[in-house]
């Protein structure tokens, strides 16, 4: 249970920031301080393609939002009954789904922003990047949520089978 | 069985790129080794950490993949991979916990704190991916043992 509860907390903490943070750069937006670190440009400088690439970013950030809301009713459900309720795969799994399409976007940007450097520097450039290592456990967490809601089904149909033999 | 296949592969190539980056580092193909000459004392252990951090979480990695692969040759309700989901799993937490704490410490001396975002992002989503191997190989134990009995009642 201990797992749970801290297992709660964290998804909490993570969905609080990650609003702040979504909150925050809708608000600072009309002012022009934001910068988006694809471009390092300030806002009276984007060009077309840096607004395709600041709206894709927002769009990857709701599916992330999603994704964690659900997290957090899959967790509040765990809480207040047990790991076999119907309820928790069907979270489970629409976070799983969410995550996994935020990091999808977001990798199609690292491919736009790719080619676009590519076609710009005619150079390419091979980075350690913590954002695209972001993105990658991102892709994971999603995966292990819907292999944990496979699991989870199959295994709430043994324990109702289980339940009924006499 | 074929999202176990892309994990595998997911997890498998995280931890190739982190192994990539570690031979990046020792073998002096860029200049972050210069930092273990620096006479800073801070810089050099920054260095150092960062290395131990990313040894373990290959590691980790390594681990969970291997209990993966055997997900994927025995099956799901087997409690034989137990022990590799939790040694995975308490590995991430250690590295999500120690590096949030580096980067709370960090806090203090660095110019530009709003570079420290990302990186306590990944570690918040490493502790959350440490408790989800937890729950998972807790979920697997209890899942394979009503199949056991399931499979025993006539």
């Amino acid at each position: 249970m201990k797992k749970q509860i801290i297992f709660k907390i964290l998804i909490d903490l993570l969905f609080f920031a990650l609003c702040i943070g979504f909150l925050s750069t809708l608000f600072v937006m009309p002012f022009g301080l934001t910068m988006i670190a694809q471009e390092s440009k300030e806002v009276y400088d984007w060009s077309i393609f840096s607004w395709a690439i600041f709206i894709l970013s927002l769009i990857a950030y709701i599916f992330l939002i999603i994704g964690i809301k659900q997290l957090r009713s899959a967790a509040k459900n765990m809480l207040q009954t047990n790991s076999f309720d119907d309820n928790i795969p069907k979270f489970l799994k629409r976070s799983g789904n969410n995550l996994i399409l935020s990091s999808l976007l977001n990798y199609l940007i690292f491919i736009i922003t790719f080619f676009k450097q590519l076609g710009l520097e005619n150079k390419l450039n091979i980075t350690f990047d913590n954002n695209f290592l972001l993105q990658m456990i991102v892709t994971i967490v999603g995966l292990f949520f819907i292999i944990q809601s496979n699991i989870l089904i199959r295994a709430a149909e043994f324990k109702h089978e289980n339940d009924l033999t006499i | 069985m074929n999202k176990i296949n892309i994990l595998l592969v997911l997890t498998y190539g995280l931890a190739f790129i982190n192994i990539m980056g570690l031979f990046w580092v020792i073998f002096e193909l860029d200049d972050s080794q210069s930092y273990l000459l620096d006479e800073n004392i801070v810089n050099k252990f920054d260095f150092i950490f960062s290395l131990f951090i990313q040894l373990l979480l290959v590691i980790a990695l390594i681990i969970i993949s291997i209990g993966l692969t055997q997900i994927s040759r025995i099956g799901f309700f087997s409690s034989v991979f137990n022990k590799h989901f939790n040694i995975g799993g308490l590995l991430f937490m250690f590295i999500g916990i120690s590096d949030i704490l580096y980067v709370l410490v960090k806090l203090t001396r660095v110019q530009n704190p709003e570079m420290l975002i990302s990186p306590v992002i990944i570690n918040i989503l490493l502790l959350i991916l440490g408790l989800i191997s937890f729950i998972f190989s807790d979920v697997l134990k209890k899942s394979s043992s009503i199949k056991k009995e399931n499979d025993l009642t006539i």
